[in-house]
């Protein structure tokens, strides 16, 4: 095939384009992983004043036993699987219900998008003011209304503040889920829910045999991207708790920036990456069939 | 019928274009990034990532030596004090350049560890004593030492032992904005209840009975003192309260002491009196902005020196009904403070750096500038060197004069004196081993679990004695 051949054809302008973004993605992990890798063989890496020493896969290994990275395990198993699953359902719920409106979209639509768009700092100490102990609304309220008996401190005492972070994920994320639905939910074929209806076909079977073979993959992939990101997630977790949340990142970087642990955050960071890409590889192969 | 001239940007042509830009866009970028001088790279690299940015933003000067100074007084009315301070300097000096960058407290070990790594570390920064052990080996003592003895020792307000090397006539660094424990109570509801309203000296019993007597939620809580799990102030409490028992978290030979009964002892105590505290954990942000409230919730505080000019700017007529006490009691008298030094690092600075900062810090020191920074923070901010402590300027500020003028100076001046300072072992200075326990918050996670967990005083002093002991034992491997 001539080089002109070659020219003409869109392949190879869809690598051209995606050649920018692989660059950029192999320059911000060709550095850091493999330091990472090699700040987590030694311990007492990066300290002033202290030569570090050769440890192998010790730090992997203490990892493992520790009991305080295993609550953090656990605490992030429970937060992605709560918070993924939960932006996914409501969102499908906010998404169905938008689809089915004729008047009011515009006003709707708006109020959806607010927690996903508005700044997350704003967001966080918004919730932080609404749930204060003293002088919070929702202790007022719930007071008010006998629903407790004393105030409580939603977002500090750890018996609440977990459920906390929780329900601000799902709040602030499920229009993330709610668009990408909605956008596949308008694509699926109108034609197709008449035919079902003339046939006899209840609201329960089209959902189930029309709905949601025309929405599954986008659903899927919504939830392998909460997932990601959720187990990721640092930011959020920590404004509005300030560290009493412990999930895995929260962990490591108390671990690495207040304890000076950092051979030890470093083999945090990099369990996590393998967690994320052995989970990310199945998922693809087996619920995603790429 | 004529023909329609063909469209000469076809899809095919945009294609063309759109491939060629980017191609060109990343020959651009790797030629910038491999022919550009490395200076250059590494400065925008820095700036962008990792360190943090300031706010004088031009690049330094050629041919002027440079310092950077890092302040955790990032408030904007404190860094402008700042910033004039540093042109009048650079006014005097013509040869220096001072960056000014302000670095939030809870951003210090992380932004300073980047630096580190980096090899971009500041040539001055405020230094808190807590913060200190990590950066020993990096400071430049005799630099600082000179300084101190340009100044002259006897003019420090009090005497500077806390940065002392032992056995030496050098120190870490040089005093500059020490704070102290206080305790604010409510006069009016203390004299509503028939409580005695001390004014010297509080002791242990004072602050229990009148928490018990004041306690009435969720109009009004008897105390407030900081006990959540990741904050400071948690660590803070055991030694406000706790120094007043005699505890001492490392003995001579620096071994943990955590579990000894005086440290038992302190931790019931936390625990009995956090019964009348605000439900849930108290970090520091509901200490400072939930006492100074008219008409008020809590009835006594357990604070420092950053309280006072909160309740002058946010509720003044708090002032006469509030009493300030600098100094606890039960078995001793205990004064538990922190100092935040001015420090010289050697690590990346020459030797014209390190003269270029010695006169920095003698000016922050000596000058104007000074007590107009503390004047806006009275008492939170305290200078320690005589000109400026009983200069005019400070004396007559009005919020120094408004909570009792130069007897509340001399006051807090005899509490520095007695301040003690957890990182500080008698007959060895600043110590390494203090690191561990306070850095990993062992000692704010066992406060908390004795305040908002119901955990037994006794059974968590002895887990997190050991845990500090392991600690210890791991970062000296």
């Amino acid at each position: 095939m001539s080089f002109s051949g070659i020219y003409k054809t869109t392949k190879l302008y869809g690598y051209l384009f995606i050649v920018a973004c692989i660059v950029s993605i192999l320059f911000s992990i060709a550095y850091p992983y493999p330091f990472n890798l090699y700040v987590s063989l030694f311990n007492n890496m990066l300290r002033p004043g202290v030569n570090p020493a050769f440890v192998g896969l010790d730090n992997y290994v203490k990892l493992i036993h520790d009991t305080d990275f295993q609550k953090a395990l656990f605490s992030s198993f429970i937060y992605v699987l709560t918070t993924s699953v939960g932006t996914l359902i409501i969102g499908l719920f906010a998404a169905l219900l938008f689809n089915k409106l004729t008047r009011g979209k515009r006003v709707l639509r708006v109020l959806i998008l607010l927690p996903y768009v508005t700044p997350l700092v704003s967001t966080v100490y918004v919730w932080k003011y609404m749930f204060h102990p003293v002088t919070g609304i929702v202790n007022y309220v719930l007071l008010l209304l006998n629903l407790i008996e004393t105030p409580v401190n939603w977002t500090m005492d750890p018996r609440y503040a977990f459920t906390m972070v929780i329900i601000y994920e799902i709040w602030r994320y499920f229009p993330f889920s709610y668009l990408m639905i909605l956008a596949a939910l308008q694509s699926i074929d109108k034609t197709l829910y008449e035919a079902a209806e003339i046939d006899g076909a209840s609201i329960f079977q089209r959902f189930i045999h029309i709905t949601i073979p025309g929405i599954w993959l986008i659903m899927a992939t919504v939830l392998l991207i909460r997932v990601l990101w959720n187990f990721n997630k640092f930011d959020d977790i920590y404004l509005l708790t300030s560290g009493v949340v412990q999930t895995v990142p929260v962990y490591a970087y108390s671990t690495a920036f207040r304890a000076y642990e950092f051979s030890k955050g470093a083999s945090i960071l990099l369990l996590m990456a393998a967690i994320t890409f052995i989970f990310s590889y199945i998922y693809l192969k087996k619920v995603l069939k790429w | 019928m004529s023909e329609s001239k063909p469209n000469k940007f076809s899809r095919r042509a945009f294609l063309n274009y759109a491939a060629g830009a980017v191609a060109g866009g990343i020959l651009a970028s790797a030629a910038t990034y491999y022919l550009a001088p490395r200076e250059v790279i590494t400065k925008t690299v820095t700036t962008t990532v990792g360190t943090p940015t300031s706010t004088q933003e031009a690049p330094p000067p050629t041919g002027k030596t440079y310092v950077e100074f890092w302040t955790e007084l990032v408030e904007e009315p404190r860094m402008e004090v700042l910033n004039r301070a540093a042109e009048a300097f650079m006014k005097e000096n013509p040869d220096i350049f001072v960056k000014v960058v302000p670095v939030a407290e809870s951003d210090y070990p992380a932004k300073l560890t980047a630096a580190y790594i980096g090899g971009k570390m500041p040539q001055v920064m405020e230094l808190p004593t807590y913060f200190a052990p990590e950066w020993l080996t990096e400071l430049d003592a005799d630099a600082i030492t000179d300084v101190i003895n340009e100044i002259g020792e006897d003019q420090f307000v009090y005497p500077l032992k806390i940065w002392q090397i032992p056995g030496e006539k050098k120190w870490y660094a040089a005093s500059w904005l020490p704070w102290l424990t206080q305790i604010y109570y409510r006069k009016d509801w203390f004299d509503e209840v028939g409580l005695e309203t001390p004014e010297d000296v509080i002791t242990w019993d004072q602050m229990l009975n009148a928490a018990a007597k004041l306690n009435k939620p969720p109009d009004r809580y008897g105390v407030i003192f900081v006990n959540a799990k990741e904050d400071i102030g948690a660590n803070q409490i055991y030694f406000n309260v706790g120094y007043a028992n005699g505890v001492k978290l490392l003995d001579e030979d620096l071994n943990i002491r955590f579990d000894d009964p005086e440290s038992i002892e302190t931790l019931e105590y936390l625990q009995e009196l956090s019964s009348y505290t605000p439900p849930g954990p108290d970090d520091s942000k509901a200490l400072f902005t939930l006492y100074p409230v008219q008409p008020g919730t809590i009835g006594i505080a357990i604070a420092n020196t950053y309280m006072a000019f909160r309740i002058y700017n946010t509720v003044r007529d708090l002032i006469p009904k509030n009493v300030i006490i600098s100094r606890i009691k039960n078995k001793v008298e205990g004064m538990f403070g922190e100092d935040y030094g001015l420090a010289i690092f050697k690590t990346n600075s020459t030797p014209a750096q390190i003269e270029a900062s010695k006169k920095w810090c003698k000016f922050l020191l000596t000058s104007k500038y000074y007590a107009e920074l503390c004047g806006l923070v009275v008492f939170g901010l305290f200078p320690v060197v005589k000109s400026v402590t009983f200069s005019e300027e400070y004396l007559n500020n009005p919020i120094v004069r408004a909570f009792g003028g130069r007897k509340a100076v001399e006051s807090l001046i005899e509490g520095f004196k007695r301040m003690q300072v957890p990182a500080y072992a008698e007959g060895r200075g600043i110590v390494k081993e203090f690191g561990p326990p306070w850095s990993k918050f062992l000692i704010a996670h066992a406060v908390h679990e004795v305040c908002n967990e119901g955990a037994s005083p006794k059974e968590t002093a002895v887990k997190y004695a050991e845990r500090m002991r392991r600690a210890i034992q791991e970062m000296k491997k």
